[in-house]
């Protein structure tokens, strides 16, 4: 299996009072076909900015280097009307808030069968009976009159799932899901995720899933790749992270969740915050809250070292 | 012990209510807004006017009638024959200002189309991409809206000609400069929602953005703004007849019909009085519509 999207050395600064700072710095990562990648970390660790950009989203004043590669096109390269006929329709993208991302003024049917036209040359007509049986697949009971209602008649996990059926209507290559669940009651959460899973396994679709819920990563994702203030800190099978994890933020943020089993113990809380764009630490960005910090984190960042197979972190503490 | 007696609670949002009569809606949305229907019930008798105007005047406007004055050459008042009296050059004044709806109408609602697309246009383009090119439209409208717009019409109608044609185009070109910034402004609110976000991932090019997405959403302002450009353009179009510069006698408006009545006011008064009265009307009518309009379609108010 290839890899379907691969994203090499990404670099996002931001302009802030005629500075730039940088939001994502140096991350890599690739998703092979038909897999789910987890991209897990807190507010503000640069996980959506990593999504918007490989959408080519981001707006100005915003500098982006390195390489987004689509099935081998650098997508960073690609004239805009070309990246208009992949968007939707290649990659496409399910985002947080299912409340506001469905415009109020279109009816349902409308906003589905608009990338069908726009991409699929479908007429009005197939469009309509194609949309029709994608609210079906999505779960969305009484579809034919759905397809004719406004957005606010349909409940947060309707509208969530009509989000899924307008991401899928061109059988995209990749799904790039913005924290899918967030903003859903925790049953529909459930069914949303399962959903996700089965129209990607139906249509072969990679799926990138940002989130900052771990519950969310082990039930979806074959691979995870942890964030940190902007850099990749450790990234492997779902598995061995869980299992085996190596950084000590990775550490923490599984102590920090609640467990069913086991003795009842407090959970523990990472220390400290998230350092601001402005305000950079020196080496490791995770040394000032890390326990185990070293002289030479506080120097310089480490490099990735391999754990087990394709299980990398970027910790001093792994350097030999 | 009576508050353990649970009756069972109505339910009132469980079964549809029964629809209402076409009628009682009506009815009770007019009690609601009796300003908007107001407003609409006058433009509605000024479309009749204009429309009809061929058949129910009772003259010819621009014939002129010898007992339409008396023998000292004053025009003479209410009669039978004229029912609102005769003008200076002894013309019905009803008729004339029937006819004169016609003009009215006619520059007002035209013009307002073309400030319309000009200043949805310009305001959506500004505010959706921002930047240099934000900063070259908005001042140009600044500019715009920096002369008087009656001034401005007089001065392009005085390098055109006095004409129907060039005083519509002219109000139609110079007056679209508020309409441009609330436009503007709604585009920059709009702008930020995820909706247009959502759609930018879909692969929509920007124009579709601007006017398949976001132009809806903000239909609501622009529509009442217009209904008020109305008005507006109507007193323009006034202005500059009454100044000679627009509709050019004997075809009847308002405008030149007041400016006609000020030289003989002081002998027959209604020779001023009822073009003027029609002016205000028709501008009152499009302003009420435009306010009624305006908290029907503004969404705190929950009142429908």
């Amino acid at each position: 299996m290839g890899n379907i999207l691969e994203v090499e050395n990404l670099n996002i600064q931001f302009r802030l009072d005629e500075k730039y700072y940088t939001a994502v710095q140096d991350v890599s990562f690739s998703i092979r076909e038909g897999e789910t990648l987890g991209l897990v970390g807190e507010s503000g660790c640069g996980k959506s900015v990593t999504s918007l950009s490989i959408m080519r989203l981001l707006q100005p004043p915003t500098q982006i280097s390195g390489q987004i590669r689509y099935k081998g096109k650098n997508l960073l390269d690609l004239p805009e009307k070309q990246m208009r006929s992949i968007r939707g329709n290649e990659i496409s993208m399910i985002f947080q808030e299912p409340m506001t991302s469905l415009n109020p003024v279109h009816r349902i049917g409308t906003q589905i069968s608009e990338s069908l036209i726009l991409h699929k040359d479908l007429s009005g007509k197939q469009a309509r009976q194609e949309t029709i049986r994608l609210l079906q697949s999505v779960g969305i009971p009484r579809p034919e009159q759905i397809v004719d209602e406004f957005p606010h008649q349909l409940s947060g996990g309707m509208r969530q799932r009509v989000m899924i059926a307008i991401a899928m209507a061109c059988k995209p290559q990749l799904l790039i899901a913005d924290e899918p669940t967030t903003a859903l009651d925790v049953t529909i959460q459930a069914q949303i995720l399962d959903l996700m899973r089965k129209v990607a396994r139906e249509n072969r679709t990679s799926i990138l899933l940002i989130t900052h819920d771990l519950g969310v990563v082990a039930e979806m994702c074959d691979r995870v790749a942890v964030m940190y203030a902007g850099r990749i800190v450790e990234e492997g099978p779902v598995r061995q992270i869980f299992r085996n994890p190596q950084h000590p933020y990775t550490q923490g943020l599984l102590a920090s969740l609640p467990k069913v089993d086991g003795p009842r113990t407090r959970l523990q809380p990472i220390e400290g915050n998230v350092p601001s764009l402005k305000n950079m630490p020196q080496g490791c960005r995770f040394a000032p809250r890390c326990r185990r910090a070293m002289d030479v984190c506080r120097q310089r960042d480490a490099d990735f070292h391999l754990v087990e197979d394709a299980h990398r972190v970027r910790c001093w503490l792994h350097a030999e | 012990m009576a508050a353990m007696q649970f009756e069972t609670p109505p339910a009132p949002a469980a079964a549809a209510p029964p629809a209402k009569p076409f009628t009682k809606k009506f009815w009770k949305s007019v009690r609601d807004f009796p300003m908007l229907y107001l407003g609409a019930l006058i433009i509605v008798l000024l479309i009749l006017a204009a429309v009809l105007a061929p058949v129910i005047s009772p003259h010819n406007p621009t014939t002129q009638f010898s007992d339409g004055l008396t023998e000292s050459g004053i025009p003479v008042g209410p009669s039978a024959k004229f029912p609102l009296g005769a003008d200076n050059l002894g013309r019905d004044i009803l008729s004339r200002v029937l006819y004169g709806a016609q003009v009215s109408l006619l520059v007002g609602v035209i013009s307002t189309v073309i400030n319309l697309v000009l200043g949805v246009l310009v305001g959506t383009v500004a505010g959706y991409f921002g930047g240099w090119v934000d900063n070259v439209l908005m001042r140009v409208t600044d500019i715009i809206l920096a002369f008087p717009l009656l001034l401005f019409a007089m001065a392009l109608v005085a390098v055109l000609g006095p004409s129907l044609w060039n005083v519509l185009f002219a109000i139609g070109v110079l007056g679209w400069g508020t309409m441009a910034r609330v436009v503007r402004g709604q585009v920059l609110a709009v702008k930020e929602f995820e909706y247009v976000q959502a759609e930018r991932a879909l692969g929509a090019s920007n124009t579709r953005i601007m006017f398949r997405v976001i132009l809806p959403n903000i239909i609501g302002p622009v529509i009442v703004l217009s209904t008020l450009n109305v008005g507006q353009n109507i007193l323009v179009e006034a202005g500059l007849s009454f100044l000679g510069i627009g509709i050019q006698p004997p075809t009847p408006s308002w405008g030149n019909m007041i400016e006609a009545g000020m030289q003989t006011y002081q002998v027959a008064p209604w020779t001023l009085w009822f073009p003027g009265l029609a002016l205000v009307i028709a501008v009152l009518g499009f302003n009420l519509l435009g306010d009624g309009l305006r908290d029907i379609l503004d969404p705190r108010n929950t009142q429908h």
